[in-house]
């Protein structure tokens, strides 16, 4: 059982910059841990200092109850797969695979045991003699990882291990990643800035900014429930659309009002609320596009959408298959998308009327740009 | 006359060739192929071949005992001056692997010698292995009069033409120390592997491209050296640093053998050839990328 | 399982705040310390091996600025205790020293815009023209590598005497005018161009020559720059072939000359020594300006594996 505890974790470069600050996760045996976010969030840098390749200015990095931020990384028993593989060119793949049982002695006949079995659950038996240079960018992927599951580590580390390989590979790699991570039912802790790979693989998903966590909680929570305007927009593709606006008290409860005047009722268990502390006050609305609905789609005898409408002009549309983006223009709110289905019909120019899911929009503070309604994750 | 100038445009490409191929005709072919005739004359004073002898200068050679010396003393003093200038120029680099404060003043000494003449040099160490005012005997305490006894000239030699040579040989491996990934050394360190084993897994085998290159040069340059041999020893004490180079010179311009002379530089030319062949071969075996 | 040093760690389940805090401290130092002593084990190696490395040119220094009386004594005489700029004046007067740097200038100046011009056009033909032959011709170009210049030096030598030409400056420069490795350094950066470079300049109406100067040689001023340090030093360096063709002493080049005062005369090593730091000087001097231009643009095209 292996088990991962950061505690106000801080990396400080030159004495004044921060990297990462106040980092603190808890990371459970066999779980598949995401670190996501924008570049020079201070994921990778996180993810260098669990390996011990960056020191860790402040804070407690426990790996199975021992504290190890004075560990030398050779002794912290963990394997990393690096963004551009870092396979050592001068050795064949068999000796890349088995290097780090080479040097810890371990008997000639039991690393080539585990080298075989690796290869062939990874397909990649037959070249076990060729050397890095001579393998396409999916294979040295393949070795990478091969290399990094000769052993039983206490946890995986992987650095963007997917963002050198194009479109076709990265989405089949990252199937096999998903299996693999059930096959060794171990700790891994995978960094990328990709949400998509995030949101398939994780577990648990670290949302980091400005080296700061966003939030860290399952993929469907982050989606679901984000914490604030950040994260709701980083989460989910296409992404959310925003709308400023206000909250106006109206007879039955209360109105979410946009600049150019449209009004769209809000629920009454969410009225309440935004009345009590927003009123007036500014606020942004987050609509994903999925959550739009069309006049065939909101059929749903139970809500009324007749006061939740939003029109627009359509400016550019797109053929998903099954689906189609809708891309309009709102008079204030400028513009928005919108997932629905194919059958909808609509022009580029066209002025299109559409119903919100009111139930499912998302309320963020204009000033602090927290989720209104966020009652804080798991953690 | 427009079909000529379309002929000719065709044939443009060769004029940027004149020149060079002028140079290395008059002075590189030709006298190659002369040397090869030369070597099977025997010739007057002025290098005039006189009399054609066929292959007795080389049958002559491979019996005098003086040129199987002057082969094993070439032997000796080309491995001493590889090894010895390769690891100078390896040690130079891995010093200079890392940033420290003054490295550029460093790496500018280590590289320096590649600039010094051979013959100033060898005036230079001239005094320092005087024997009686030298300050080598003086700093070591002992009593030797290098140049002049057999057993030390000819690593005295070789040794000067190690440290001339290192200044490359420092500068190719910075540069290859310089292209291994630094990536695989972090990726080193976290499956394990300690200081030491990182340099002899990685660090070696990752400057082995390099180095065969540099073995190559190296061999060639040694091969071909003389300005300090000339002044330092002038091929003495006895026929200790009696180089086949040197011996070249000293059998045409000062004994006007010209066509045993000729005859020495067709072996020279072949073993050079015969090595470099050689190594390419083992490189493609061996070395891989 | 790896084995922790067990100072440096602690179970989690009984600690407080301050021991992590302690070991914090300690830690801190201790890593702050290591560091220094590496920094310090570092610039120690490399002052002991520069130290080492330039011994000889050093100690040269110290000698040409010593009276020759503190030379002869069997005492420790590293440095000189009244130094003296006496030899210099010396060497230079009573050694045409001044015409010696003049002609190896000349020589080397010569030389490295001969090889510069010759290598440059050799190498586009190379890399961006089509003919017939094209192949054999290099691989000849690059065979010449493996001919030492002694196998040859004797037939060259037998060429210029008998055509008159001992003791000129054309011969000193004459068989130096172009260089395989030149060549060969110059068609490696050619070729990182992509020929529609060439192609587009020719669709623009610009003639051959025309794209080398205005094209070309911009682009390549790196390896040009590196091309030129190397041959001047090498050049000026020049041993073998000057002190076979030239004769009088007006003509010698430095490396010669210099070699006159190569003499056992207990008076004149203090001023051999002014002699050779005179002369290594220009080549040293050239080497340690251009030693950025000669390491980017050697490295750049030529040793890539």
């Amino acid at each position: 059982m292996s088990e991962l505890i950061l505690k106000n974790v801080c990396k400080m470069y030159d004495k004044k910059q921060y990297a990462v600050r106040d980092f603190s996760l808890k990371i459970e045996d066999g779980e598949f841990v995401i670190f996501v976010g924008p570049s020079g969030c201070g994921k990778s840098t996180t993810l260098r200092m669990i390996a011990g390749l960056e020191e860790i200015t402040s804070g407690e990095l426990w790996i199975d109850k021992q504290l190890c931020n004075y560990v030398e990384p050779k002794d912290r028993d963990l394997s990393m797969v690096f963004q551009n593989y870092a396979l050592y060119p001068q050795m064949t793949v068999y000796d890349n695979m088995a290097f780090a049982l080479q040097i810890r002695k371990v008997p000639k006949k039991e690393i080539d045991k585990k080298v075989q079995e690796a290869a062939s659950v990874l397909g990649i038996r037959h070249l076990l003699k060729q050397r890095p240079g001579a393998l396409s960018g999916g294979q040295k992927q393949r070795v990478a990882i091969g290399s990094a599951i000769m052993r039983e580590p206490k946890a995986f580390l992987m650095d963007e291990p997917l963002s050198n390989l194009d479109a076709k590979l990265r989405a089949q790699m990252r199937v096999e990643l998903s299996e693999l991570h059930k096959r060794l039912s171990a700790t891994m802790i995978y960094v990328t800035h990709d949400q998509t790979e995030a949101m398939t693989l994780g577990t648990k998903i670290v949302v980091m900014k400005d080296g700061f966590i966003q939030q860290a909680d399952t993929p469907k929570a982050v989606y679901e429930h984000p914490a604030n305007l950040f994260v709701a927009g980083f989460i989910g593709s296409p992404s959310m659309n925003f709308f400023e606006g206000s909250i106006r008290k109206t007879d039955k409860g209360a109105d979410f009002v946009l600049e150019s005047g449209t009004a769209l009722e809000i629920p009454e268990d969410r009225a309440f609320a935004l009345l009590n502390e927003y009123r007036n006050k500014k606020v942004i609305l987050g609509v994903r596009p999925e959550h739009f609905l069309s006049e065939i789609t909101a059929k749903d005898p139970k809500a009324d959408y007749t006061k939740r409408v939003l029109n627009g002009v359509i400016t550019t549309r797109e053929m998903l298959g099954a689906e189609s983006m809708f891309y309009l223009e709102e008079a204030s709110a400028g513009e928005f998308a919108a997932r629905l289905p194919v059958e909808t019909k609509g022009r580029t120019r066209d002025e299109m009327t559409l119903f919100v899911d009111m139930d499912r929009v998302h309320f963020f503070d204009a000033e602090t740009e927290h989720n209104i309604f966020y009652r804080g994750g798991q953690q | 006359m427009k079909q000529f100038v379309e002929k000719m445009k065709g044939k443009s490409a060769y004029a940027y060739l004149i020149p060079c191929f002028l140079v290395f005709a008059v002075f590189l072919f030709y006298p190659f192929v002369k040397t090869i005739y030369l070597s099977l004359y025997k010739t007057d004073k002025l290098g005039q071949a006189k009399l054609f002898v066929g292959l007795e200068n080389y049958t002559d050679l491979l019996t005098s005992e003086s040129f199987y010396n002057s082969l094993f003393v070439t032997l000796l003093f080309v491995v001493i001056v590889v090894v010895g200038s390769m690891l100078i120029g390896l040690i130079g680099a891995v010093l200079c692997s890392k940033a420290f404060p003054g490295i550029r003043v460093f790496s500018t000494s280590y590289a320096l010698p590649m600039a010094i003449a051979s013959s100033g040099a060898a005036m230079i160490f001239k005094i320092i292995l005087n024997p009686t005012i030298g300050i080598l005997n003086k700093l070591t305490g002992l009593d030797i009069n290098w140049i002049a006894d057999p057993k030390y000239a000819l690593i005295c030699v070789a040794v000067l033409t190690a440290w001339l040579n290192s200044g490359i040989n420092f500068l190719y491996f910075s540069a290859g120390l310089g292209n291994i990934d630094e990536s695989i050394y972090e990726r080193a360190s976290v499956d394990g592997a300690t200081g030491i084993q990182k340099f002899f897994r990685l660090t070696l085998p990752g400057l082995s491209p390099i180095m065969f290159y540099t073995l190559v040069v190296n061999i060639i340059q040694a091969f071909q050296s003389f300005g300090q041999i000339k002044i330092l020893t002038s091929g003495g004490p006895g026929e200790s640093t009696n180089v086949i180079v040197y011996s070249i010179y000293r059998d045409a311009f000062f004994n006007y053998k010209f066509g045993s002379a000729a005859a020495q530089s067709v072996v020279l030319f072949l073993i050079i050839m015969a090595l470099t062949l050689v190594m390419f071969k083992v490189e493609k075996k061996g070395v891989k990328y | 399982m790896a084995a922790f040093d067990h100072s440096i760690t602690m179970e989690q389940g009984n600690y407080d705040q301050e021991e992590v805090a302690k070991l914090h401290s300690l830690m801190n130092t201790r890593a702050l310390r290591k560091k220094r002593i590496r920094k310090g084990v570092l610039v120690g190696l490399n002052i002991v091996f520069a130290l080492f490395m330039l011994f000889p040119l050093l100690y040269s220094v110290s000698v040409s600025v010593m009276p020759s009386e503190e030379l002869f004594t069997m005492d420790m005489n590293l440095l000189p205790s009244n130094p003296t700029f006496d030899n210099y004046v010396r060497a230079f007067t009573q050694v045409p020293l001044v015409r010696f740097i003049l002609n190896s200038f000349l020589v080397a100046g010569c030389i490295t815009l001969g090889q510069i011009i010759t290598c440059s056009l050799a190498a586009f033909a190379f890399s961006f023209l089509e003919f017939k032959g094209k192949n054999v011709l290099f691989m000849l170009v690059m065979a010449t590598m493996m001919v030492p210049g002694e196998a040859v030096i004797i037939s060259n030598y037998l060429t210029v005497s008998s055509m008159n030409l001992l003791d000129t400056y054309i011969v000193l420069i004459l068989p130096s005018l172009t260089s395989a490795m030149g060549i060969f350094l110059f068609r490696q950066f050619y070729m990182t161009f992509p020929i529609s470079l060439y192609e587009s300049a020719r669709l623009d109406g610009c003639g051959n020559l025309r794209f080398i100067i205005k094209i070309l040689i911009p682009l390549t001023k790196s390896a040009i720059g590196a091309m030129a340090v190397y041959t001047f030093i090498n050049a000026w360096n020049m041993y073998m072939w000057p002190l076979l063709v030239t004769g009088s002493e007006e003509m010698r080049t430095v490396q010669i000359g210099i070699s006159m005062l190569n003499s056992v005369d207990a008076q004149s090593i203090t001023l051999m020594m002014a002699g050779v730091v005179a002369i290594i000087l220009p080549s040293m001097v050239i080497f340690i300006v251009g030693q950025k231009q000669l390491i980017s643009g050697m490295f750049q095209g030529a040793v890539k594996g």
